[in-house]
């Protein structure tokens, strides 16, 4: 295998100068033609991004025109329904890990904006009791305001990493790129996919999904998170209870609903990265797909853990950032934790059946006399 | 450059233990005997010539290999593609699968760099194989008629030795997830694939990495003789025992039930040939790897098998003996891409003298009593005193 060990480092040099190269080794776990589709759904994302802002990176929702708002919440509407065709997929490990009362597939979603709503006022209307599940319709409402302020945040402290969430944040980026270079990024992701078309090769795609991830960590993805995070009060019947008895009920359910969007998110996100040794690469510490960027930035600025914003259910302040993200780290290793064991169990199986197959194979041959061809 | 550095880990992933280490200035596999079919190149092609250097295959393919059990590996002028020839020059088979492509993909990569014909079977690399990744590799092993053998079934594979090969197989879905053990000519199980990489057979030894990641040695039955986890890579049996790496340019000789035979400090170690084995002493480390290209100020000299230092550590550079001589460097100096450069080769004899002053700036291993060498950038061949015999010397 001495030649094999020059092309192992024929490769490794490949992939740093980007000879095109990349991740020819493994087998994907899904097809390569989702993989690309996973690009062109995250490419989606750009047409919200490109709503927000204009091509200088300056936010448009001040003078969002209801044209705009319909095209924001088409787009949310369809990240919800990224979320729910993924959730079918990660139900049981999703119960596993909540260990909650999931129904079977999860409601329809329908996803409003409100430009007159902020998010503090979200969580007692995000959705309708609806205890029976196959009548259920999920309803989750947005406000203008509060994508803008989520964006706007996301953006203006992305990479300003607060001291308390430097262990979300070791990215290692030493310096901290502007609002308008990040949405140049985004941009420039999307272009560059716009003119590669089809002709994608595995290290473009792999270039690529990085880059999206980067971004996506900012901007889109916080939206993943808090939708997710949304779904998950529902899913978890938290809207069919009454409203918490007390302070420790209330945040309990909130980190149950965090716990349920990472598990979800990061489950989806590990599904689109083909190669394993790219998923093994995932630690989920740049964004854990939005979430640190909402906790880190959203969160604080929407004032969303001090308490007596009124409402009825609301009386009680949300959970400290610092433990939310605990909740979101602990979710995303034992997502790893359970697909690592899925994928021994079943590479042992699939594994061992290639070897038997091909052993009766050659057993066969050498009975029957038959052994060229 | 996070990417890159999954790529770079992942890459690091596929390599694993450095059992096989390539030397770039020595030649790795010689031609076999009779030696009567001498590379030579004239413009841009390159043909044979015979024992008395008259053309016996003209210049006509892009590139060629020496001649290995009576045939070798060429590439075709046009596409480049590799081919498999006979010494007349005659093509054996086509390695390009093109016209074949319903049979296994769109293209076969046949190596001719390393992967020579053995026992009559010849281990080709197939792309195409995996409709779920058009990229993978895998490996088979045709017969001298063209037809398989075995077929691309493996997801690596060693060339036949000592009538046995060692194969593995990747779990589809996870490529990290293998198993390696041996086939028979006829593509039958000899010895089960339990390992997690398996290296080939010589004097009825084999390295196996077993799946708990330590290195162990077996013998043709299967049968472990010793398991270890001192040591980082164990190299080939030859002459009873195997150069082993235990750290960053520290090498031991292992003997086959695993223990260690008793030499001066070795910063690095090839195989045995012809009882004695070129190693280098001394020298800072300036890299984990690419060892021993990342030594400096090391010298080399050659060990008997009782663990003595026959010649003494006086060169720059050393390669294997072979015909009673030896290609040694002065003057060699790694450079900054881990390859050593500079220094001239001349050739010792088995006392350590200098027999064929250096001279050249690449010398092969002598084989039937000719060895090519490279004088101010041209190739040559020359005899055991050190005359060229050609090209002829123009009047």
């Amino acid at each position: 295998m001495t030649l094999r060990r020059l092309l192992d480092w024929a490769f490794v040099l490949c992939a740093l100068l980007g000879c095109g190269v990349a991740g020819q080794a493994a087998s994907p776990t899904v097809s390569s033609r989702e993989a690309y589709d996973a690009i062109y759904a995250n490419a989606a994302g750009l047409h919200l991004i490109e709503l927000l802002f204009d091509s200088q990176g300056r936010s448009r929702l001040a003078t969002a025109s209801a044209k705009d708002v319909d095209a924001v919440e088409a787009k949310l509407n369809a990240v919800a329904a990224f979320l729910s065709r993924h959730y079918a997929t990660h139900r049981a490990s999703i119960q596993r890990l909540a260990a909650a009362p999931l129904p079977e597939l999860l409601p329809p979603i329908n996803v409003a904006v409100r430009p007159d709503m902020d998010l503090a006022v979200l969580a007692s209307q995000a959705s309708q009791c609806t205890p029976s599940a196959a009548n259920a319709e999920l309803r989750v409402v947005f406000s203008l305001q509060a994508i803008d302020a989520l964006l706007r945040g996301g953006l203006a402290a992305a990479y300003a990493s607060p001291s308390h969430f430097k262990t979300l944040h070791a990215s290692g980026e030493a310096t901290a790129p502007a609002d308008t270079e990040l949405a140049r990024r985004y941009l420039a992701l999307g272009a560059a996919l716009k003119a590669a078309k089809v002709e994608l090769n595995p290290l473009q795609v792999s270039m690529l999904m990085t880059g999206f991830q980067q971004v996506e960590g900012h901007l889109e993805g916080a939206l993943l998170f808090v939708m997710a995070h949304e779904i998950g009060h529902s899913v978890l019947h938290h809207h069919c209870l009454s409203c918490p008895p007390g302070e420790q009920t209330f945040q309990r359910r909130e980190l149950q609903a965090d716990f349920f969007a990472v598990t979800l998110t990061t489950s989806t996100m590990l599904e689109f990265i083909p190669e394993p040794w790219l998923q093994d690469s995932f630690d989920g510490s740049t964004s854990f797909i939005g979430s640190a960027t909402f906790l880190q930035q959203g969160y604080e600025r929407l004032l969303l853990s001090r308490p007596t914003r009124g409402g009825q259910c609301d009386a009680f302040p949300y959970p400290h950032s610092e433990e939310r993200a605990q909740a979101a780290t602990q979710a995303v290793q034992e997502v790893a934790t359970l697909r690592d064991r899925d994928r021994q169990t079943t590479s042992q199986q699939s594994l061992e059946e290639r070897i038997d197959s091909i052993s009766r194979k050659y057993e066969e041959r050498a009975k029957s006399g038959s052994t060229a061809r | 450059m996070k990417g890159a550095i999954a790529l770079l880990a992942a890459s690091l992933a596929c390599t694993g233990a450095w059992a096989v280490w390539v030397d770039r200035e020595c030649m790795n596999r010689p031609p076999t005997l009779p030696r009567d079919r001498l590379p030579f190149k004239e413009g841009d092609r390159k043909g044979y010539l015979d024992r008395d250097f008259k053309v016996a295959v003209p210049a006509q393919f892009f590139d060629v290999r020496e001649f290995i059990d009576g045939l070798a590996w060429a590439a075709r002028p046009d596409d480049k593609a590799s081919i498999l020839i006979d010494k007349a020059g005659k093509v054996v088979f086509d390695a390009y699968l093109k016209a074949n492509a319903a049979e296994y993909g769109t293209a076969l990569y046949g190596d001719p760099l390393v992967r020579g014909p053995t026992s009559g079977l010849v281990m080709l690399e197939v792309l195409g194989t995996n409709p779920e990744n058009p990229q993978h590799r895998r490996y088979g092993y045709k017969d001298l008629a063209g037809h398989w053998r075995i077929d691309p079934d493996f997801d690596d594979a060693e060339p036949f030795s000592e009538g046995l090969a060692a194969v593995r197989i990747h779990d589809p879905q996870n490529f990290l997830s293998v198993r390696a053990g041996y086939i028979r000519p006829d593509g039958t199980v000899a010895i089960k694939l339990t390992f997690k990489r398996a290296w080939s057979f010589s004097e009825g030894l084999a390295v196996v990495e077993n799946l708990d990641r330590s290195l162990g040695v077996i013998d043709t039955t299967g049968k472990l003789l010793f398991s270890t986890t001192r040591y980082e890579s164990i190299d080939t049996y030859s002459n009873g025992l195997a150069p082993a790496k235990r750290g960053p340019a520290d090498y031991v000789l292992l003997r086959p039930d695993g223990t260690v035979l008793p030499t001066p400090s070795l910063a690095f170690a090839k195989p045995f040939k012809d009882k004695l084995a070129a190693v280098q002493i001394g020298g800072k480390n300036k890299l984990d790897r690419f060892e021993p290209y990342n030594l400096e100020g090391g010298s080399w000299g050659y060990l008997n098998t009782q663990g003595e230092l026959a010649i003494a550590a006086s060169f720059d550079w050393a390669c294997s003996f072979s015909e009673g001589l030896a290609a040694v460097n002065l003057g060699a100096k790694s450079d900054r891409a881990h390859m050593a450069s500079g220094g001239k080769w001349g050739y010792i004899n088995e006392a350590g003298t200098l027999v064929i002053q250096p001279a050249f700036s690449r010398a092969d291993p002598f084989v039937d009593g000719i060895a090519h060498v490279v004088i101010d950038k041209h190739d040559a061949y020359i005899d055991r005193s050190g005359r060229v015999l050609w090209p002829a010397a123009k009047p």
